[in-house]
């Protein structure tokens, strides 16, 4: 996690939660990541990624005023360079179908995104997808029951390199 | 003159009785319109008390155990040395306790009131709560929804689930069934779910004492408390058919 790599990553943080907003400040405050905004609801950080035009929102699934599925849904139409990463304590496909559908990058498991959110940020700074590890497993296999073919230029393509692992690590 | 006089004594009574009769049928009717409506209102309770349980489960314990990952990826970060990596196998250890109680939280969730019923519906509800006794029992469940995503008013999926909910347990507890499907189908005016297994089927005599059980009076309280109806087919060696209709 070399800080030349996300030293100029600015990132949005939205949750209802302060104190996991604090945790992921301080954590990200040591990987070189810069926090331009925090956001307590889903139409705040609208507003705030729209005023500072951040390269990846942070975005909490569940929030009151406007949850977090729409708030991407709405931050992706403002801000089409803003990369989104869902965090959630939902672990099924439907929710990660549904932040995906929404235009999200990346979902995060809360209770594991501390180790995981640094690389995720990278990732989708990149321009690729990122899965938590724990649910990646459980979507390749899904992907794989619905007679997904790995063809050349397929639907590989849009998978992200740990998504294409796992795929090829099932087959 | 005297047979007469007993008839009509005889008939005066026997209207009396009748009447009285008619009248205890009545209140026992009422009575039990009363019950109906007692046990659809503590159905309703129930469902709302274990709604509210899940929810502060998951904003107070969830959020928390959230919050200490994060603190502990902080410290882990800024501890740099330790000669014999026993701190590692400490952090690695915590990380994986935060990670498993997570998990508790997530079945007790959804064993109460499963959030993916209220966001995404009645069949994503049952395929999670198959997924669970799938991998438990290794029962084979398919679920065919033929209209998948279409969403039913709250106060039908949630009966509906509870229904898919206790037939499925019954599956597992009595039916030693190798697979089970469950069938959601839309129509104009109605919905209709069935859930079909190929155990060893049942009937009055099998089953036992009327008193043992609870699920599918429970189960046919719910339906018809939301002006549906359940048909139950079952014969020994011919798996069981439950099929409810709104
Ligand atoms: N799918 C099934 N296959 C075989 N037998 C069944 C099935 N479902 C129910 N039964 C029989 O019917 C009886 C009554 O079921 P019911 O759900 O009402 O009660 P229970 O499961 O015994 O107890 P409870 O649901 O109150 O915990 C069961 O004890 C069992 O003998
Ligand atoms: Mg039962």
């Amino acid at each position: 996690m070399s800080r030349y790599e996300t030293k100029n990553i600015r990132i949005l943080l939205a949750d209802d939660h302060r104190i996991v907003r604090e945790g992921l400040k301080s954590l990200l405050a040591a990987g070189g990541i810069t926090v331009v905004g925090e956001a307590a609801n889903g139409r705040e950080a609208v507003r705030m990624v729209r005023e500072h035009g951040p390269d990846v929102a942070l975005v909490d699934i569940a929030m009151p005023e406007m949850n977090g599925i729409e708030a991407t849904l709405q931050i992706v139409t403002a801000c089409p360079e803003c990369r989104v990463i869902i965090l959630s304590m939902h672990a099924t496909s439907e929710y990660i179908h549904q932040a995906l559908n929404a235009g999200a990058t990346g979902y995060l498991l809360k209770e594991s995104a501390g180790q995981e959110v640094v690389l995720a940020i990278k990732t989708v700074a990149r321009g690729k997808r990122y899965l938590a590890r724990r649910i990646s497993g459980t979507m390749a296999d899904e992907l794989l029951s619905k007679g997904m073919r790995l063809k050349k230029n397929g639907p590989l393509k849009s998978l992200s390199p740990r998504e294409r692992e796992i795929v090829q690590l099932v087959v | 003159m005297a047979t007469y006089l007993i008839s009509m004594i005889l008939g005066v009574l026997i209207i009396l009785l009748a009447f009285r009769a008619g009248r205890s049928l009545v209140l026992e009717k009422k009575a039990e319109r009363k019950l109906k409506i007692f046990s659809a209102r503590l159905a309703n309770l129930e469902e709302s008390a274990k709604r509210k349980i899940a929810i502060e489960l998951h904003d107070r314990v969830g959020q928390k155990l959230s919050a200490l990952n994060l603190n502990l990826n902080i410290i882990k970060n800024r501890f740099t040395h330790d000669d014999s990596g026993e701190a590692e196998t400490f952090f690695a250890d915590s990380f994986r306790l935060i990670e498993e109680s997570t998990e508790e939280i997530r079945d007790i969730m959804s064993e109460l009131r499963p959030s993916n019923l209220d966001d995404h519906g009645l069949a994503a509800a049952i395929r999670c709560y198959s997924d669970k006794i799938a991998m438990r029992t290794g029962l084979k469940i398919d679920i065919i929804d033929d209209e998948p995503g279409l969403r039913l008013t709250e106060n039908v999926e949630t009966p509906l689930f509870r229904i898919a909910q206790e037939a499925l347990t019954n599956v597992v507890k009595h039916a030693k069934a190798h697979s089970v499907t469950v069938r959601i189908e839309h129509r104009q005016d109605c919905t209709r779910m069935t859930i079909n297994d190929d155990g060893i089927g049942f009937t009055r005599e099998t089953s036992g004492d009327e008193a043992s059980g609870l699920g599918i009076i429970a189960m046919r309280e719910r339906i018809t408390a939301i002006g549906g109806r359940m048909e139950l087919n079952s014969a020994p060696g011919e798996g069981t058919s439950i099929s409810v209709e709104v």
